[in-house]
């Protein structure tokens, strides 16, 4: 669509209206020189096409003023919000959670020493699910747990913790959409 | 009811300012909730003026998002010795003139107008100043809308005062020959 400032001034005027009519909004707003002014106001007092004119022009200003836009949605305080407070999470909170997450994996690994490891942790845990099931039914007494797992258990407990800390921070900064 | 809101987040804030310098000064200073009072103040003005300038509602919250946002990133270059509005606005102008549509611009659809006006006496204007190029629209709503004085409209969009004038001149006289045009019809 051809922008209206494009469009050409209406043909249907006689001599001196296409002065006069590039004057009225100068006239309007008093910024014509007196000579002008009143060279205008002759024309419009002798050309009712022009009158048609200088009283649309007169008539904008206060309609302008008058627009009223719809409100504004009440997401977009908590929207902005949301997306300052994202910046304000600087590199280094965003990134150090990583260092302690690649401990905490490293802990878990060594403790575990690759698949041999982990079938023995699975050993461990049936033979403590069935110690604890006898325990249950009164054929034996409460089993001991043994240090070492409960040792591996905070490990992966605190490592889901620093992992989801690390989840919220990165889809803070990243955007919701990243996860 | 907005400005209810606004003032009881000015009674919460410690600094009890309303100064938007004083607000922008504290939000500079890392204190969100003068963050938050400031945009409060100014988030119906910035969209109304982001929807008389895009026509639609989901790219309005958008581009007005955008400006609160880029006003948070560049506290840091506002002159607290200076005022706060026409360096704002400048920014907003900024931001509104390199805005980049999401979707594409929809048909012009009927406009809400004040209880005074009567929709046929407002309806063509609004039409006609949706299909006003961006380069007289934005002085136009920067200083009928928004309400800045010719000065800081000049200010706002890097031009001198006798430009901004011009502008506005041309931009009502577009205006006007299209109502014109729409009577006679």
């Amino acid at each position: 669509m051809m922008p209206v400032g494009a469009s050409p001034e209406p043909s249907a005027y006689g001599p001196g209206c296409a002065e006069a009519r590039a004057r009225l909004e100068a006239l309007v707003d008093g910024d014509l020189p007196k000579a002008q002014a009143e060279a205008v106001r002759a024309h419009l007092a002798g050309c009712a096409a022009c009158r048609a004119h200088h009283r649309e022009a007169c008539s904008l200003p206060p309609r302008l003023y008058a627009i009223c836009p719809p409100d504004p949605s009440p997401d977009l305080v908590p929207g902005v919000l949301a997306r300052v407070r994202a910046e304000r999470i600087g590199p280094f909170r965003l990134w150090s959670p990583l260092v302690v997450e690649l401990v905490l994996f490293a802990l878990v690994v060594w403790y575990l020493s690759g698949p041999r490891g982990l079938a023995r942790l699975v050993q461990r845990a049936a033979s403590d699910v069935g110690a604890l099931a006898g325990w249950g039914i009164g054929l034996s007494s409460l089993p001991a747990v043994p240090p070492g797992d409960v040792f591996l258990l905070l490990v992966s407990g605190l490592l889901v913790v620093v992992t989801l800390y690390h989840l919220s921070l990165l889809a803070a900064r990243l955007g919701p959409g990243l996860l | 009811m907005q400005e209810e809101r606004t003032a009881g987040v000015l009674r919460l804030h410690p600094a009890g300012v309303g100064e938007p310098r004083e607000l922008a000064r504290a939000a500079r200073g890392g204190d969100l909730r003068a963050f938050e009072t400031l945009v409060r103040r100014y988030q119906r003005r910035v969209y109304g003026f982001a929807y008389q300038l895009l026509r639609d509602p989901d790219e309005a919250q958008d581009l007005a998002q955008e400006v609160f946002v880029r006003l948070y990133r560049n506290l840091d270059r506002f002159d607290t010795e200076r005022p706060f509005e026409p360096w704002f606005w400048r920014l907003a102008a900024n931001v509104a003139a390199t805005y980049r549509r999401r979707r594409p611009a929809p048909t012009v659809e009927l406009p809400r107008t004040t209880p005074a006006a009567s929709p046929e006496d407002v309806s063509p204007l609004e039409r006609a100043l949706a299909d006003l190029s961006r380069e007289l629209r934005l002085p136009l709503l920067l200083h009928y809308y928004v309400g800045l004085p010719l000065d800081q409209v000049a200010a706002a969009l890097g031009l001198g005062p006798s430009a901004v004038k011009s502008r506005l001149h041309r931009a009502r006289a577009v205006l006007r020959r299209v109502l014109v045009d729409e009577e006679e019809r």
